[in-house]
């Protein structure tokens, strides 16, 4: 299944909601194979930013991003049995996450992962962390280019 | 881990609907054909490591409850960041989407 992300889908029907959401991860996250679930945090400060974190004291957490409208020409595929196993249909139900990294040295440059992106069934909140069958177009670690915009 | 010797043009079939073919040998690289089923997900290992290795640098630890980004980039670097992202965004909703 092939997702083409307008800029207008996204993060809307999550404001909407409870900033607070948990998300099931049967599979856990590459190099992170135990993780089972984790809570979609966001405060709208940050948006589009948000928290993927574990919900417990000292856990995991991931800054991620929902790329509709951030990074161009960006489009998913996604391989037959993940759609199966996810459930999904289309991209009404479908949210994109990618993973965001921070720099280390504070610089502001940071990097999102645009092959492995996590796809959560809008409805049951269900994800997996997916290689999607597109990775060759894309970067794990896509610079986020926000210079020579007006601010 | 079983290893078996093969020659250019021959197989090995895993399970019933398997089937890997040495296609080409060249110096030190080999092509090699798989047939599976569309639902068997076939990927080159350096990719699942990377994916591995991105997330690991990715991952933030020990976060305190009231973590936000201002507190983990440099606080005006976050605020422009996200100033910009926001903007971008906007960009590219003109024109797809009435503003309701």
């Amino acid at each position: 299944m092939k997702l083409e992300l307008g800029g207008g889908t996204g993060s809307q029907n999550l404001n909407q909601s409870v900033s607070r959401n948990k998300v099931s991860l049967p599979d856990g996250l590459f190099g992170f194979a135990e993780i089972r679930s984790m809570e979609l945090v966001f405060d709208h400060e940050e948006l589009p930013f948000m928290w993927l974190r574990e919900d417990k004291q000292d856990g995991l957490a991931f800054v991620v991003i929902e790329p509709g409208g951030v990074i161009p020409n960006y489009s998913v595929e996604i391989a037959d049995a993940d759609v199966q196993l996810l459930g999904i249909t289309g991209p009404e139900d479908t949210m994109i996450l990618n993973i965001v990294t921070l720099p280390p040295d504070q610089s502001g440059k940071i990097s999102l992962n645009l092959v492995g992106p996590i796809i959560v069934n809008r409805k049951d909140l269900v994800g997996k962390q997916c290689i999607i069958n597109n990775h060759e177009e894309f970067s794990a670690r896509h610079i986020l280019d926000v210079s020579g915009e007006t601010l | 881990m079983l290893i078996l010797s093969r020659k250019v043009d021959q197989g090995i079939r895993i399970g019933d609907e398997i089937e890997i073919s040495i296609t080409k040998i060249e110096g030190d690289s080999v092509k090699i054909g798989i047939s599976a089923p569309r639902s068997i997900s076939i990927l080159r290992r350096e990719i699942l490591e990377e994916m591995q290795d991105s997330n690991i640098a990715a991952v933030v630890s020990s976060v305190p409850s009231k973590a936000t980004l201002k507190s983990t980039l440099a606080a005006g670097s976050a605020k422009k960041l996200i100033a910009q992202i926001r903007a971008k965004k906007a960009a590219s909703n003109k024109g797809e989407l009435p503003s309701s």
